[in-house]
């Protein structure tokens, strides 16, 4: 007898269905797939040629951040101010002293596209000449009109950080006249030593207006959509290829100047998003630099054969933020208690694993113009406990917040509400979402708070202004003192050394005083790197210079 | 079965529309400035004002509803703030890398799930069923992050079979010539086999990751939807009329249990394509789960509210091809039940 499961008549239809499933489920991945033909894969060519220099080291290595977009003026990460670094280059270049095999810079200058660069006798008025017959790598001259554009880019584009730092040097867009081919001048409304440091950082490299104008549009005339993805360099290397999710390959830009400066015939920054994945990788020898690795990592990378860990002391300024107009917090006897409370050695052992300077004030150690007379920051709580008592602020509770995706500030929290309830102050620690943080931050409206800030060109004033100044986009406190303020513009008006020393450190004392904030460690500038690389370079805003970097 | 197609297809729209307002919605109650996170802590209060005119968010939320909804008729997406660039172009160049993992991941876990499940319930009670119940237990407990950095540190750091967490192709290998965005693919369309033997190293540890946990779905549904027809009355019937145990197993039984198993099927592919942050991040894929996380970080709202779209699409795309596909294996869902 035969069973009816064997019947074809009951099969095939199912089968048929069964296929014609399959074909469905196929024929929609493979639509899915092509409608993205266009848009997947790399952006760029991915195989970089040799360059020029094919006897010169090619280099991989991995940064904290990816490369967001190539405009110099409007990079978001760390990782796309060091690579737009290397795709422009400044009229003049900061100057390093060479430690091991680190660069660290100094205050001095040299001239970089610039081949003279002069003061007027008052300080205010620089005229420099450019070198003869500059180009940028698609041929096009380099002259005196494109210096001037970039400049008035950087004022008048969707930039912000460069409209901050023109203000602070009294530039404004009509500060910059091109007087002939190659000959600009640029005139401050006061003479500043900032200017010098401002005009060698990377924002202010040159960009080619005649590539803007060909690339854009009315609604875009500084071609800001065009320079997001592409580039024409005037610096030492230039875009071999560039995918953002991936990877960036720079080659030697053909165009530059000085050949013989440019070290490698390859370099390429791989984008590895997790900092432990990123150590193994260094580890194996897939690539020859990282950088943004957790701190406990790094102290077991000192004892790995071939590896060597580069730290050197920084200005960047971690602290406790304080909202200065709310009590008991209006009251400064109130924040310093909470600064005599602060183990500062214990943050730097413990938390930085040593990688770090416990801290010395709002202008740090290794900062010019540091007085070590404003006041130390050490740990009293006898003296806590006494200003308390004092300001008649006993037994209170107040909330402690930080950026959740921070591992170091969540366990400062820890130590720091540890710390204050010694003093009778009882701590809530509030992790906050990064955008949740951001926004309050801003809104000022948080009690205490973990932030960390870097000021560009290491200058006192420029510290203590965004950090303390009235008004500044950076002074989360909602401190102001009018005489302070007052100081702090002589500071950065001032050029006789000696007097700038002195007005800044009665600025510091004022602020230690007042503790609108209280400093808590500057970590320090660290990368590890396979043996054989060197010219890790510091530039006067703490970012790796690519231009200096090689290896044997 | 064209009423039946056309039934779920107006569900299917129903709920897209759902879903639109929905993450349009929570993008707005979500903290954070769309504004402020363009231009930074460094931009005075005109700037932020300035800008939020341009974008339309000091306009009342239905104006801005209704300005988002054309934009997404336009194929508008609106602009990621970290980059500048359109948040549909961000995340469709990223959707290929999320599909080629999500589709090695899925292969590995019906490689593995499919049989062992059918193995469980073959032999329930029995060493091997104890055997795969513990397989499912371990995978579907251990979690993806813990189960990639032990196939890192194992297979890439110790054993160097396979190459580092660097994304879809080792450090200095050329992406083949794009013509669907999937590397493997690309690879044999082009003839660059170089390119398809890297692409499938490279995609192997994360979609091992990805794969051996949903295995363990894929196991236990099998299993159980097997185990539900084991005294079903076809079986019985099919067992009196003497017909092979094998043909009562893989034929009878499994036809009738797949519409559970294609129900989880559906889950899982879903599950690989929307769900891969953690592993995108930890191989540094650069698919679209690797973009949302970084757009949290970066209060890129625009660029989340793309993602949560997209996302959500496929899984309503999902659902409403595993609808077809049980209408056309199971009659009586296709035709409403008047074939019963």
């Amino acid at each position: 007898m035969k069973s009816p499961h064997r019947s074809r008549s009951h099969r095939s239809p199912f089968r048929r269905r069964i296929a014609a499933s399959i074909a469905l489920v196929g024929l929609g991945a493979v639509t899915i797939a092509g409608c993205n033909a266009d848009a997947g894969g790399n952006a760029g060519d991915g195989d970089a040629g040799a360059g020029d220099g094919a006897d010169k080291p090619t280099l991989v290595i991995s940064l904290d951040s990816a490369v967001d977009i190539l405009d110099p003026q409007q990079w978001r990460t760390p990782g796309a101010m060091v690579t737009t670094g290397s795709l422009v280059e400044q009229l003049i270049e900061q100057t390093y002293e060479t430690e091991g095999i680190a660069n660290l810079g100094t205050t001095e200058m040299e001239n970089a596209l610039a081949e003279s660069y002069t003061y007027s006798e008052d300080g205010t008025t620089i005229t420099a000449v450019l070198r003869e017959g500059l180009t940028f790598t698609d041929g096009t001259p380099l002259t005196a009109a494109d210096v001037v554009w970039s400049y008035q880019r950087g004022l008048e584009g969707n930039t912000t950080y460069t409209k901050v730092l023109y203000a602070m040097v009294g530039l404004t867009s009509e500060s910059f006249t091109a007087v002939d081919e190659r000959t600009v001048e640029i005139r401050a409304e006061f003479a500043s030593p900032l200017l010098d440091k401002m005009l060698a950082m990377q924002p202010f490299g040159i960009l080619s207006q005649a590539t803007a104008e060909a690339n854009g549009t009315p609604e875009d005339p500084f071609a800001e959509d065009w320079y997001r993805q592409n580039d024409n360099s005037s610096g030492p290397y230039t875009v071999a290829s560039f995918d953002p999710t991936t990877s960036i390959v720079l080659e030697p830009n053909p165009a530059y100047y000085d050949q013989d400066k440019i070290a490698n015939s390859r370099i390429t920054i791989q984008f590895v998003s997790d900092p432990s994945q990123r150590a193994l990788l260094l580890q194996s020898g897939e690539i020859d630099l990282a950088g943004g690795l957790p701190l406990d990592q790094v102290a077991q990378l000192e004892d790995v054969e071939g590896l060597e860990v580069v730290s050197e002391a920084s200005n960047r300024l971690e602290y406790l933020g304080i909202n200065t107009t709310q009590a008991p917090f209006d009251d400064p006897r109130v924040r310093q208690a909470i600064a005599l409370a602060l183990p500062y050695q214990t943050f730097v052992d413990e938390i930085m694993y040593g990688y770090a300077n416990a801290s010395t004030g709002l202008v740090p150690e290794q900062m010019e113009t540091h007085s070590a007379d404003a006041g130390a920051f050490e740990e009293d709580l006898d003296a806590a406990r006494a200003l308390l008592s004092e300001a008649g602020v006993l037994d209170f509770t107040t909330t402690l917040s930080f950026k959740q995706s921070s591992a170091v500030e969540s366990r400062a929290a820890v130590y720091i509400q540890s710390a204050l309830a010694e003093i009778g102050i009882t701590v809530e620690i509030n992790a906050l979402p990064d955008a949740e943080f951001t926004q309050r931050t801003s809104a000022r409206d948080l009690e205490l708070y973990l932030n960390n800030f870097l000021g560009w060109g290491a200058d006192p004033f420029y510290q203590m202004k965004s950090l303390v100044g009235t008004g500044s986009g950076t002074n989360f406190n909602n401190y102001g003192n009018a005489d302070l303020d007052a100081l702090i513009q002589t500071g950065f008006e001032t050029q006789d050394a000696a007097e700038r020393d002195a007005i800044s450190a009665e600025a510091q004392r004022i602020i230690f005083d007042e503790m609108p904030l209280i400093p808590l460690w500057n970590p320090d500038w660290t990368y590890v790197v396979r043996d054989g690389v060197s010219g890790l370079t510091k530039d006067n805003t703490e970012q790796l210079r690519l231009q200096y970097l090689t290896k044997e | 079965m064209v009423r039946y197609l056309l039934r779920r297809l107006a569900i299917s729209a129903i709920t897209v529309v759902g879903l639109v307002l929905v993450v349009f919605l929570v993008v707005r109650i979500l903290p954070g400035d769309a504004a402020a996170a363009r231009l930074g802590p460094e931009a005075t209060q005109d700037d932020i004002d300035a800008l939020r005119t341009r974008m339309g968010l000091d306009q009342p939320i239905w104006v801005q509803l209704g300005d988002y909804l054309a934009g997404l008729v336009r194929g508008d997406m609106g602009t990621a703030i970290s980059t500048g660039r359109p948040v549909a172009d961000e995340l469709l160049s990223r959707l290929p890398a999320t599909i080629e993992l999500a589709a090695g991941g899925l292969l590995i876990a019906l490689l593995l799930g499919f049989p062992l499940g059918m193995l469980a319930a073959s032999r329930r009670g029995r060493t091997s069923d104890a055997a795969a119940r513990l397989f499912a237990v371990l995978g579907s407990s251990m979690a993806p992050l813990w189960l990639g950095l032990l196939l890192i540190y194992g297979l890439y750091s110790l054993a160097g079979l396979f190459p580092g967490p660097v994304g879809r192709l080792p450090i200095g290998t050329p992406p083949p010539t794009s013509i669907t965005g999937l590397f493997v693919l690309d690879g044999l369309l082009t003839g660059n086999l170089d390119v398809v033997w890297q692409s499938m190293r490279a995609l192997a540890l994360p979609a091992l990751t990805l794969g051996l946990g949903a295995s363990a779905a894929v196991l236990k549904m099998v299993r159980s939807a097997m185990i539900a027809t084991e005294d079903a009355g076809f079986t019985r019937t099919a067992r009196a009329y003497g017909v092979p145990a094998s043909q009562v197993l893989w034929r009878d039984r499994l036809r009738n249990a797949m519409l559970q198993v294609l129900t989880a099927i559906g889950l899982v592919i879903g599950f690989l394509l929307g769900g891969n942050v953690i592993v995108e991040r930890l191989f540094s894929w650069p698919g679209m789960g690797r973009i949302a996380y970084d757009a949290l970080g970066s209060n890129d709202l625009e660029l989340l509210q793309g993602y949560a779209l997209i996302v959500g699409v496929i899984y309503i795309a999902l659902n409403f091809v595993v609808d077809l596909v049980y209408g056309v294996i199971d009659p009586r869902i296709r035709l409403g039940g008047r074939a019963a």
